[in-house]
This record gives structure tokens, C-alpha cells and sequence, in this order.
């Protein structure tokens, strides 16, 4: 080899490293000779500079299993600080042996890491090189995050050097054996959730093994869950059942102590009984949080009735992370305030915009005729940034004509319903919150009046809701309870007299109920606060005023439905009935995983209260 | 008041006759050009300037008024100067950029100050311009003039089904959306919720027909809130005088815009049963046949190509020139198949001696005595148009008989319409109370 560089230096050190690479601009790979240490040994690092000391984070490869390993020991430390300070040298220190490599030394010994992989490593037992792969891409998580993306192409090239290459599996109508992965989903940078459809042929399978783009090995066939593919059986020639619960499968897998952060490069193993193996090359991967939960909830898996398993170990965990990812604390990016906005508002109206930005005109129409809205803080808080521009411009012209004070906040990324609202809560000057939808507008003006002084005069209140009627004046609204479907162990939510007459005598009555609508709602700021606001495991916007209102029910609060304030409520123009509905699924099971002996206590609480009577059936 | 005592009337319109001659802008300026000659009130005429020649821009750069022939009260509104027409939503009636409006249009009020505003339509300047006036002058009373259903009906204001072409009496977000499948019945409330709001500013409306005020207050309105009172009608000095004697009185005239709602297509079927053997002869005066759709225009058109002898499509035609044009034929067919709040066709037609043959609906019926001073056919009903017309062509002396059952003068006319409008005008300003609301009188700055 060939490397330049002061060999007097090297040859002070003959036995401690022989070549060096940079997997990123601070991480640093030495590899020594065979044989060159005693295994077992803890390994140390120090970078002295300037007379001062830095201990390092270090690793070193385990070969103790192997015979004619190489020693490798990666090093955290930036190479800035290496080359560029004068007297800086790098300790490695294990015990019997310690080698010092000043920055001109590392200089002398550092190649690219394909020649590494070339020249040192492509020789050994390919099993030897699936553990060097698997060291190397353990230590990506110890980089500093900027250059973790740098460092993956690095050890995605190192992969290809040192893989074993298996053959392609071909799939053929006449093979018994099969397999393709169709689709591969970033659901964060440790885990992820993959479909496609494996046919074991007359040996079985014994393995079934995912290897990340920087090598990571993930064992994966006892994980999966089947499905049915009718169109992979179609394939096959296969009549009606197909075999093993399924030709199709997806399965959610976490990386357990690694990480991957390159999208395209995965490869599938897969060995039979009689160890025969292939490889199949994996798709990009899909990693936008939006796209991917869409894609997990409408994917063929879920075609047939929810399976407690899929959701507990698949569709749970993966949605779940991306919730968490997607609604970290909602920021606001900008507010704007129009008009002169009231010196001391007791209620602060909380719209949460989606798309719809054309609801605040009519809205601004209605509350133009209403002095007891003019005098209240009203804040529409945009959930699809996107529209920002065209919103502050609509609201600037819409200002001098219905001079209705009211700001626009807008929020950093779209959060869903349940953030919109919590970071509502966050902008309210009033001491009462009233969360309306923007597309509810009221009946007529008082409405807010009515239900203030109900808030204010009725002791031991959570949250209060109002009349809502469709556009043909029959109810869509007049409190909420939960029903179980027939046969089924699952609760969904309800509405007491939807569709009824608005006139209708039972709707007509105040009283405490077990639900009531986010579409209109109003409840003392504090005590919203105070509960951590509507939760955000949900998506789209369903069930998180259910999950609050069993919140206050905890509290021993009651929940209260006031006929006597009557608005429209022109619903579903938000998302298309459609798109609802695979949302609407998981979050009902989401609903029932959590909250069902909650809900059993409370609807048993309701049925043996004042509202026994009502003709409506609470199981 | 301004400097002479007369309080100051502004009326507000969406054309103006020198841009489209129609029934509705020939109103407008007539009523305008009266309520000058009447002395009482001073007049103010703002007009939405097209279609068509709406493209033209104003010719002070960023000014969008211009004076129509050096009238110092006459202005046409040239709105699109800062919005183009795809800005306006016909659904809402409102435009999406508001700076015409908010900007413009108060502008033009404070240049002005009238004491009454009269607003006569709304449409390309949108109902929330009754906002941006109750705004800018919180006194002065607006009275509002329902010339057809455009605010309950979003099918050009006529309440005929797209489904059936039957007259609708009965509009629900339900069944306007069964009319219009790709506008929800959400929508629809949302539209009427919209409109609502802004007429709930409104002090007076003014209905032409007690039918017409119905339909409002079955939609709405507050009843009290609306009073009838029909459009005046100018006398005619061009009625042609001695006219000959004919033994034969086959001779028919449509006048009016060729489009379906006013029965073209009726009448077009009604001559193809008569066919080439009929001795009789249509007229049709009238024009905007290229901007129907399509199935119908080609119906039409398929007439007018001159195949046919006894049909001559004459094209557009001038007020002044109508007493000559009466004088050419005998009978005037009135064919409309919605509930007509005019038709001022069938005034003009009485004015100029000339019985009717009409609808049996709406303001035509309500017009026209069947055997007194015309005649009704079933609306819709080529065969039976085709019938009446024959047994008109055909009767000797009936004409002459018809003719004697007209009535003498118009139902209203323009000088007793401006004498009940001027009452009515009067009677708001005197019960004007001071609204609680700030006005800020600032003109915005540049031209």
C-alpha cells in the first residue's frame, strides 16, 4: 500500500494501527493488525491539545469469536480539532497496549473507506464481515446528528464492499418459493413499518432478514403479520384460501439500538430449510410522516375487520410514533392582529382553520350583526400553513368591511385538530374558551351570551355544548354518548336525536350528558389548561373531545348540553367522507384500547341517572 | 343635504344602458332621469360598468369611475380596473377581493354623502356592498329593489329546475343542490346565510309583485320590511299614429333576449308545428343568442338560417325604434317560462295597441286578462302556443276586440312612481335615527 507520508513515524508505532478512514467528519476508523491485542480488554481514547485532555467516546469491534480478525477501534473525534491544532495527538489506550497518533500521523495512515474495505476486509469469512458491517453501523448513532446522513452514505458504501452477495430471487408462477418487499416506511429513524408478500414454497422458510443501507441486521420472519393477497395468489394460480393466514404481510419493526437515515438501499435475505438463500432488493424508502401514516392506515392489511394483533404490534406502534413526531408542541409562526381588539374579553373564541379559509368570511358575516361576539377576543389559528399568504391577505380585505377584531395566528406545520386547539388555548385572553369549527355558524345572535351565563351559574361544570343543527334544521347535535355496535366489544360515540327536528320536546331539555361535540364547546380556560388540553393521539380530528370529556369526567365534572344556544353546523366539509374513514377506524380502536373500562363505568353512571328514561339505549 | 336643500338619492345599478340596453338599465336611468325632473331630490347615478366591454379600463389610470357623457351625477363603476371578472363568485354574489368595495365604493360615498341610497341590483358588485355602506354612513337609509330571485335562486335568479324546467316556489339547501349537484346543500345555507346577513341592513325592499314579495318572505324577509310597487313606465311618444286597416292580423313579434327562460325555445317549436303552411309571420326582435348553451342556441339557430319563410330573426333592436316595430306587427308574443316580476314587454306592448299572447304565469298573466286584451297559452306548451297563435291568425275580428280591453295608461306610471318613491324616500330620512357605530371620514390617500 502505498500511502505517503513520514514512514519513520509509522515505524515508531509497528504494531498499533496500519490504516485509518473517516466515516464522517468526526468519527474516525482505525484498524490494526490481527491478533495485535488481548480481547476483553476496555478500550479508552483521550485527544490531547493545547496541554489540555478530552476523553472520547470509543468503540471496539469484538472479533473475540473470530480468528484473523483485524482490530478495529472507531473513534469519536473531530478531525477539525485533530489537523488543525498543533500538538494535537489521539491516545488509544487498552490496557497493555497504547498507541498516540499525533494529526500528522492519522494524516499518513488515512485512505477511503473503500479501500479499507478493499484492501483489509473484503478477504475475510462473510460472516466475519456481517458483524464488522453490523460494529461499524452501531457506533452511527455516537456522531453528532448533523453528519449522521454523511456517515450513512459512508457505511452504505462499506456495506456493498463487505456484503456477502447472495442471488436475485426470481419470482416465477412456477416457483414455489416467493417473496417481494412492495413497500418500505421511514416511521422515524429507528423504526419502520414494511408490506409485501412472501411465499414459502415446499421447504419452508427458516429466515427472513431485513439489512438496512448501513448494515444492520433485523431478523424479521416471526414478526410478520399475514394478510391476504388476492393478487399475488391470482399470480400463483392459487384457488381461494391462501396459505399461512396469507401471502401478504407488513410488519412494524424497531432497529432496537440502531438507526437508519438513508432512504433507498435495503436488501431482504431470505434462506430456506436447506439453507439456500437469495436476496431481494428493497424499494426506496417513503419517509414523509404525513404520507406514511395515510399509508399504513389504507394499506390491504386493513381491508378485513381489525385485527387485535396488527394493532397492537403494527399499526399501534407505528402510528403512534408518528403522532409523537408530528405534534411535539405546536409552534406558532406568526400572529396578526385586525381591527382594535377588546380591552378585557371574558371569552376567547377559538377557530381552528383547515383548508377552509373561506368559512372566516361567512363566519365574519354572521358575527358582524352580533355586539356580544364584538366584544370577545376571536382567534382563527390556521392548521395548513401553506395557505398562510392567501389567509393574512383575505383577512386584511375582509377587516374593513365587517369590522369584526379578531387575530390569525399561524402555526408552524399542520398539528391536527387537537394541537390547532391547544395552541388556541395558548394565544386566549378570555377566562372561558368556546373551541368552535369553522364551519358552525350560529343561528342567530345570543348564543354566547346563553351559554356564558350557564357556565357561570352552574356549579361543578367541565364543559358545556350547544344545539347543532344541520342545514336543514334537523339536529346534528344535542350531547353525545357512547353505543355499543351489536356483536361487538367495541364503543363508538353517538348523538343523542340526530336528524330529529330541531323542535323536538327531548332535545329541548337541559341536562348533564356523558359527551359533547368539539364542534362547539365552551369551557373555563384554566381548567382546559389545567387538563393538558385535548389530546393528540388522534388523527384528523375525531375522538379527542370524547377522550377530554372522560378527562372531566374523572374530575368529577359534569358535562352539560344547553338547547337554549342553537348554531349550524355544516359538518364534514373538512375532509371528504372518504378520507375519513381508515382515520376513523384506528382511532376508535385507539379510543377503545385506552379508554373502554372508562367508558364502561361511565355509560353504566348515565344509565341508572335522570337520563334512564330517555329512550335512548346507552349499551 | 348638499349646498341646495334637495336631499341627495343615490341609485346603485350593475349596467348602464349606453353599455346594455335592457329592460333593467333602461329602468334605472329612466327612474334616474325622472327623480331629476321631479325637482324634490337631487339624483346620483353609479352603474357597474359592463358586460360586455368590461375589459375596457378606466381612462384616469388608477381611477375605476368614469362620467357617462358629462353628466356630473352619472358614473359608470368600472370594477374590474382591480379585479378581474374570474374574481367575482356568482355563487356568493361577492367579490373575493375586496378592495373594490372597501376602498373604492367608500370612496365614492364619502365624495358624495348621499342622504338615501337605492340600491336596484348588486350583482358584479356584490350584496357586502351594503356592509361597506352601512359602514361608511351609518345614517343614511338604504332602500333595496328585488328585480328577480337571484338572491334566493342561484339559477340566474329565474326559480325554474334544472331538472324539470318546472317553476320552483319552494328553495332548500336540499333542493338547490339537487338543481346544482356540484354545489352542496351546505353550501347553498352557507350562500343564504351570507345574503341574509348583509339584507338584514337593509331598511326598505320593494317588490314589483305581491307574488314577488311572497317568495321573499317565504325565503326571509321580514314582511313589514317589504312593500309592493311596480316599476313606472315612461309614456311613449312614438306610437305610429293612423295606422291602415288589415283584414288579416297574422302578423307576430317577440321582443326581448333570446334565451330559455324567456320561452324562445317555445316559440321556435311552436312555429316548426305550424310549419310552412302557416300564413302568419314571426318577428323576433332581440339579441345574446350566441351566449346561450349550446342545444338550445342550435335549435334556434337552425330557424334563423332562412330556410324557413314565415320566421325573420331581426337581431337587437333599439328603444326608439319599438313604435315602428309595433307598428309592423299585430300581435306580441310573451313566452316565458319563469315567473316573470315584469314583464315591461307587455306594458310596452299595451302602450303601442298590440294585444298579448302569453305564459299563463307570473307577472304576464297577471298583466295580460285572457280574452280581454290578449291571450293565454299553457306554459311550455308548444302545441298549445301553436293552437293560440292559429286561432289568433285566423279569428276575424278578434283582434280588433282585444284590442279595444287594453288598458289605458300603465299599471304605474313613471311620474306617480316617482311621487311614491319620494314619499317613501321622505318618510325614512324623517324616522332616520343616529346608529351607535363610528365613522371615520378619512378619504383614502391617492386618486
Amino acid at each position: 500500500m502505498d500511502r505517503g507520508g513520514d514512514t519513520a513515524f509509522v515505524d515508531s508505532f509497528p504494531s498499533a494501527f496500519t490504516c485509518a478512514t473517516w466515516l464522517s467528519d468526526s468519527s474516525l476508523l482505525l484498524v490494526g493488525p490481527t491478533g495485535s491485542d488481548e480481547p476483553g480488554r476496555q478500550v479508552a481514547a483521550t485527544l490531547t491539545a493545547e496541554g489540555r485532555a478530552q476523553e472520547l467516546v470509543v468503540h471496539e469491534f469484538d472479533g473475540r469469536h473470530w480468528r484473523d480478525t483485524p482490530r478495529l477501534v472507531i473513534a469519536v473525534v473531530s478531525s477539525q480539532a485533530l489537523y488543525g491544532q498543533q500538538d494535537a495527538a489521539l491516545s488509544i489506550d487498552s490496557g497493555r497496549t497504547s498507541a498516540r497518533l499525533t494529526g500528522e500521523i492519522v494524516r499518513a495512515l488515512a485512505v477511503a473507506p473503500d479501500t479499507v474495505a478493499r484492501e483489509l476486509l473484503a478477504s475475510l469469512d462473510a460472516n466475519l464481515r456481517n458483524d464488522i458491517v453490523s460494529f461499524l453501523v452501531s457506533t452511527l448513532s455516537s456522531v453528532p446528528k448533523s453528519e449522521r446522513a454523511r456517515m450513512s452514505d459512508r457505511l452504505f458504501e462499506l456495506r456493498q464492499a463487505l456484503r456477502e452477495r447472495l442471488p436475485d430471487l426470481v419470482n416465477a408462477p412456477d416457483r414455489p418459493l416467493g417473496a417481494c418487499v412492495d413497500r418500505i416506511m421511514a416511521v422515524d429513524d429507528v423504526s419502520f413499518f414494511i408490506e409485501g408478500w412472501l411465499r414459502s414454497g415446499h421447504e419452508g422458510v427458516v429466515r427472513l432478514t431485513a439489512i438496512a443501507p448501513e448494515g444492520s441486521r433485523i431478523e424479521l420472519l416471526d414478526r410478520l403479520a399475514r394478510c391476504r393477497r388476492s393478487d399475488v395468489a391470482t399470480f400463483y394460480g392459487l384457488p381461494g384460501a391462501e396459505p399461512e393466514g396469507g401471502l401478504g404481510f407488513t410488519c412494524f419493526f424497531d432497529m432496537a439500538n440502531g438507526c437508519s437515515l438513508r432512504r433507498s438501499g435495503w436488501v431482504f435475505e431470505i434462506e430456506d430449510t436447506r439453507g439456500s438463500a437469495w436476496e431481494i432488493l428493497g424499494p426506496a424508502v417513503l419517509d414523509d410522516p404525513l404520507s406514511v401514516r395515510h399509508a399504513i392506515l389504507s394499506g390491504p392489511h386493513l381491508e378485513r375487520p381489525l385485527d387485535e394483533q396488527l394493532m397492537m404490534n403494527h399499526i399501534h406502534p407505528a402510528i403512534a410514533r408518528i403522532q409523537q413526531r408530528l405534534s411535539a408542541r405546536p409552534v406558532v409562526k406568526s400572529i396578526r392582529t385586525f381591527g382594535d381588539p377588546p380591552d378585557s374579553p371574558a371569552v376567547s373564541i377559538v377557530v381552528p382553520l383547515y383548508h377552509h379559509i373561506d368559512h372566516v368570511e361567512a363566519q365574519l358575516a354572521e358575527f358582524a350583526n352580533d355586539p356580544e361576539l364584538l366584544a370577545e377576543d376571536l382567534v382563527y389559528i390556521l392548521d395548513s400553513p401553506e395557505q398562510a399568504e392567501d389567509l393574512y391577505s383575505r383577512a386584511g380585505d375582509l377587516d374593513p368591511i365587517y369590522r369584526v377584531p379578531f387575530r390569525v395566528a399561524v402555526l408552524e406545520e399542520n398539528v391536527g385538530f387537537a394541537g390547532a386547539c391547544n395552541a388556541g388555548a395558548d394565544l386566549a385572553r378570555g377566562r372561558l374558551l368556546v373551541l368552535l369549527n369553522s364551519d358552525v355558524l350560529p343561528d342567530r345572535p345570543g348564543w354566547l351570551g346563553t351559554m356564558r351565563h350557564f357556565y357561570d351559574t352552574t356549579p361543578n361544570i367541565g364543559v358545556l355544548g350547544p344545539k347543532l343543527m344541520y342545514e336543514d334544521d334537523s339536529i346534528q347535535h344535542a350531547g353525545m354518548y357512547y353505543h355499543r355496535l351489536p356483536g361487538s366489544p367495541l364503543w363508538v360515540d353517538a348523538h343523542y336525536y340526530k336528524g330529529m327536528h330541531r323542535s323536538l320536546p327531548l332535545a329541548n331539555v337541559a341536562r348533564r350528558v356523558p359527551l359533547v361535540s368539539g364542534a362547539c364547546l365552551m369551557i373555563s380556560r384554566d381548567l382546559y389548561q389545567r387538563l393538558g388540553g385535548l389530546p393528540a393521539m388522534y388523527l384528523q380530528g375525531d375522538y379527542e373531545d370524547a377522550h377530554f370529556c372522560l378527562n372531566l369526567l374523572d374530575e368529577g365534572l359534569d358535562n352539560w348540553y344547553l338547547p337554549d344556544a342553537e348554531l349550524y353546523h355544516l359538518e364534514g366539509q373538512s375532509y371528504p367522507a372518504e378520507s375519513r374513514r381508515p382515520s376513523n377506524r384506528y382511532n376508535m380502536w385507539l379510543h377503545n384500547h385506552l379508554e373502554s373500562s372508562r367508558i364502561a363505568r361511565v355509560m353504566s353512571a348515565f344509565a341508572s341517572s335522570a337520563n334512564a328514561g330517555t329512550g335512548i339505549e346507552p349499551s | 343635504m348638499n349646498g341646495n336643500g334637495r336631499p341627495k338619492i343615490l341609485y346603485v345599478t350593475s349596467n348602464h344602458p349606453a353599455i346594455r340596453p335592457g329592460g333593467l338599465e333602461s329602468y334605472t336611468l329612466d327612474l334616474y332621469q325622472a327623480m331629476r325632473t321631479s325637482g324634490v331630490f337631487e339624483p346620483v347615478l353609479l352603474a357597474r360598468a359592463g358586460p360586455p366591454h368590461t375589459e375596457a379600463s378606466c381612462y384616469h389610470g388608477t381611477s375605476p369611475f368614469a362620467l357617462v357623457s358629462g353628466d356630473p351625477n352619472q358614473y359608470l363603476f368600472y370594477t374590474n380596473t382591480f379585479a378581474d371578472h374570474s374574481q367575482f363568485d356568482p355563487l356568493f354574489g361577492r367579490w373575493t377581493s375586496k378592495q373594490v368595495l372597501a376602498r373604492y365604493f367608500r370612496d365614492f360615498l364619502i365624495a358624495h354623502k348621499p342622504d338615501v341610497v337605492h340600491v336596484q341590483h348588486t350583482i358584479f358588485l356584490g350584496y357586502d356592498l351594503l356592509r361597506v355602506l352601512r359602514a361608511t354612513l351609518p345614517d343614511v337609509p338604504i332602500v333595496y329593489s328585488l328585480h328577480e330571485y337571484l338572491p334566493i335562486c342561484h339559477r340566474d335568479g329565474q326559480m325554474v329546475r334544472t331538472t324539470n324546467n318546472d317553476v320552483c316556489r319552494d328553495e332548500s339547501p336540499r333542493r338547490c343542490h339537487e338543481c346544482f349537484p356540484s354545489v352542496s346543500p351546505q353550501m347553498f345555507f352557507m350562500r343564504k346565510r351570507f345574503i341574509q346577513s348583509h339584507f338584514a341592513l337593509v331598511d326598505q325592499f320593494i317588490a314589483p309583485t305581491n307574488y314577488v314579495r311572497d317568495r321573499y318572505v317565504d325565503w326571509g324577509l321580514p314582511p313589514e320590511r317589504i312593500m309592493v310597487e311596480p316599476q313606472g313606465i315612461l309614456p311613449i311618444s312614438n306610437r305610429v299614429q293612423n295606422e291602415p286597416k288589415r283584414l288579416l292580423r297574422n302578423r307576430f313579434g317577440y321582443f326581448g333576449q333570446l334565451n330559455q327562460y324567456k320561452g324562445v325555445d317555445v316559440l321556435v317549436d311552436a312555429m316548426e308545428l305550424l310549419g310552412d303552411r302557416f300564413d302568419g309571420h314571426l318577428w323576433v326582435h332581440g339579441a345574446n343568442l350566441e351566449i346561450q348553451p349550446n342545444e338550445f342556441r342550435i335549435r334556434v339557430q337552425a330557424l334563423s338560417d332562412g330556410s324557413r319563410d314565415n320566421i325573420t330573426f331581426a337581431g337587437p333592436y333599439d328603444r326608439a325604434d319599438l313604435g315602428k316595430l309595433m307598428a309592423e306587427i299585430d300581435w306580441v308574443v310573451v313566452p316565458s317560462i319563469w315567473w316573470e316580476t315584469g314583464p315591461i314587454v307587455v306594458l310596452e306592448a299595451f302602450q303601442y295597441g298590440r294585444p298579448v299572447i302569453c305564459s299563463d304565469i307570473g307577472g304576464m298573466s297577471e298583466k295580460v286578462d285572457d280574452g280581454v286584451n290578449g291571450l293565454h297559452f299553457r306554459r311550455r306548451d308548444a302545441a298549445h302556443l301553436a293552437e293560440t297563435m292559429l286561432y289568433a291568425a285566423e279569428t276575424p275580428g278578434l283582434w280588433d276586440e282585444l284590442r279595444s280591453g287594453i288598458p289605458v295608461g300603465p299599471p304605474r306610471s313613471m311620474s306617480d312612481h316617482v311621487d311614491i318613491l319620494s314619499s317613501l324616500y321622505w318618510r325614512l330620512l324623517e324616522q332616520r335615527q343616529p346608529r351607535s357605530e363610528l365613522l371615520t371620514m378619512e378619504l383614502s390617500a391617492g386618486g
